[in-house]
């Protein structure tokens, strides 16, 4: 378990403090919050690339003041937007990077490779390859050694919807036994999240298990068909989702009682309650009603 | 828990209906309904998957990886492994740069009696202060931090590359030396390796100990001061006439050198939690 204690880290304007004691993991840990809110920087706090300026962080009861080469071989990091050397080959720059982490670079840079879907381009250079096969080299480096702590910058980006999946299982089964914190704006799409860290202004807003995330909310979520015209008549800061049907559209909102006749109230999804959550700050909902 | 008969409207009821009140807020946020089918079916999936998690044998075990020794790559594995960094055109440029500074001095007929000036003693350092700056702005900032967060000391990856930028500069100065030496008169070949060889390994020297204490920016700034210094230095010593170039330049080389050594062994030792990683 990583517990944080009084930490706070200033950039220029920017400052990521966490007030008392917060405690991540094991398993799977959410990070969500809008842009600026200092979820990249709290990872780099985490991962020891940016010391903090005030307080204490523990990785399992170690110190990063007593043993932060130990710390260091445990955790695997994927920074936002990592451009691996573009003239290396995949396999070349694993090696390169199990090297520089201590790790044998033999079996386990092949098996990696293999886990990550990159065996077929293991030997084209990087440059050559998609953003979502860099993504996947991004992940793979952070495996390297199997590191019982991982944290992820928005592993999902550039993936495509099998990608995504196949990722995500992986990254589930992972966290068993061990601790994954992940960034990520896709908060429908996880679905072994054992905590979720909602920050704001580089503050956590709520820390805690997905079942209290949606729960205890002002308002409740409520579905629906409605006409085309009638649609015009719903605050559209209150919809979730539209869709069309036929001569009708179905309709997600949010609301504290029944909308109208017909509509059914729903379980919320973890982003749906991100915008109801985001909305009783009086923060704007950030949400595609499409 | 209170025994006796129940009193409907008492003063238990009241403590009881008092007590809900001062709970009620604090529980809220906790589901008290009936679980709906949705999160039936979710949790039946995370079971689900955390049962195939504890049958998957493909992932190792977390205690089992800790137990792990890390072992640092060696002082030639580091330099193979950075060498490796430097896409094709890096060497294919720094060739063509040194075939026109070899060029450019062969060019100039030295006056009988004269030293012809010393091109490379003036190229070289800010070689090795340009191809780091090249390597910084155009470096990922998402590699630089993976690089960072290893079980070795991060500073030790910079000093490397330094080393091989400084390295190429001095075997193919040499190399130019001795071309220099055997086609152009009047090249008295010591003085005029010694004259480089100082200004680069001073350079190199101050970049590396400023660079593991200050950070990037420092030592840049150190390094174009230290250019600027050795250079000036010894046109000036040149013009006044001075008969010391000689020993003041072997004091820069020396200095260099043993910064750079000094900066090497305290990047090996040491993995300081506040020394903020070069990024």
């Amino acid at each position: 378990m990583i517990i944080l204690e009084d930490v706070r880290y200033i950039r220029g304007r920017f400052c990521l403090e966490i007030s008392g004691s917060l405690g991540l993991g094991p398993g799977l840990v959410l990070v969500v919050g809008p842009n600026g809110a200092g979820k990249s920087t709290l990872l780099e706090v985490l991962a020891t690339a940016a010391p903090p300026d005030d307080g204490e962080i523990r990785y399992d009861g170690q110190r990063l003041a007593g043993d932060l080469p130990g710390i260091r071989g445990r955790i695997g990091y994927l920074p936002a937007k990592l451009e691996p050397y573009g003239h290396m080959t995949p396999i070349r720059f694993l090696k390169y990077m199990a090297h520089l982490k201590g790790v044998d670079p033999g079996p386990e840079v092949e098996r990696i490779l293999g886990q990550m879907g990159l065996g077929p381009v293991r030997d084209v250079k990087i440059a050559r390859l998609s953003r979502g096969m860099h993504q996947r080299l991004g992940i793979a480096q952070a495996l390297l050694g199997f590191p019982d702590i991982l944290f992820l910058d928005e592993p999902l980006i550039h993936l495509d919807s099998p990608e995504r999946r196949e990722v995500i299982r992986f990254l589930t089964r992972y966290a068993c036994g061990r601790t994954v914190v992940a960034v990520s704006h896709e908060l429908d799409e996880w679905d072994g999240v054992d905590t979720i860290l909602w920050l704001e202004d580089g503050r956590p807003a709520f820390c805690g298990p997905p079942a209290v995330w949606t729960s205890g909310l002002s308002q409740a979520v409520w579905s629906g068909v409605v006409k085309p015209d009638r649609l015009a008549r719903l605050d559209p800061a209150r919809l979730l989702r539209c869709r069309r049907e036929g001569q009708h559209v179905a309709v997600r909102l949010f609301a504290p009682e029944c909308p109208e006749d017909g509509f059914r109230r729903e379980a919320p999804t973890l982003e749906e309650a991100y915008v109801i959550r985001r909305w009783e700050r009086g923060r704007p909902a950030g949400h595609s009603a499409v | 828990m209170r025994g006796g008969k129940p009193d409907a409207g008492g003063p238990v009821d009241r403590e009881l209906a008092d007590l809900e009140k001062l709970v009620s807020p604090r529980l809220a946020p906790y589901p008290v309904r009936e679980a709906t089918a949705e999160e039936s079916r979710r949790l039946a999936e995370r079971v689900l998957l955390r049962a195939q998690a504890e049958e998957d044998a493909g992932l190792p075990k977390a205690r089992l990886i800790r137990c792990k020794a890390r072992v640092a790559p060696s002082l030639w594995t580091q330099v193979r492994l950075q060498m490796g960094t430097y896409g094709a055109g890096f060497w294919i440029i720094s060739l063509a740069l040194f075939a026109l500074l070899v060029l450019a001095s062969t060019g100039r007929p030295a006056v009988p009696g004269e030293q012809p000036a010393n091109l490379f003693s003036l190229v070289f350092p800010g070689y090795v202060l340009a191809s780091m700056t090249y390597g910084h702005l155009s470096g990922n900032r998402g590699m630089r931090l993976v690089e960072s967060v290893t079980s070795f000391p991060p500073a030790l990856i910079w000093l490397t590359r330094i080393l091989i930028v400084a390295g190429m500069n001095i075997v193919l100065g040499l190399v130019g030396t001795g071309y220099l030496a055997l086609t152009v008169r009047g090249v008295q070949p010591l003085p005029f390796l010694l004259q480089w060889l100082s200004a680069v390994f001073a350079v190199c020297g101050f970049v590396a100990w400023v660079l593991f204490h200050k950070g990037f920016r420092r030592a840049l700034v150190a390094g174009l001061a230290v250019w600027a210094v050795t250079v000036g230095g010894q046109q000036g010593l040149l013009w006044t006439g001075f008969d010391w170039n000689g020993w003041v330049q072997g004091v820069w080389l020396l200095l260099g050198f043993a910064l750079g050594v000094a900066a090497w062994r305290r990047g090996c030792k040491s993995m300081d939690v506040r020394q903020r990683p070069i990024i």
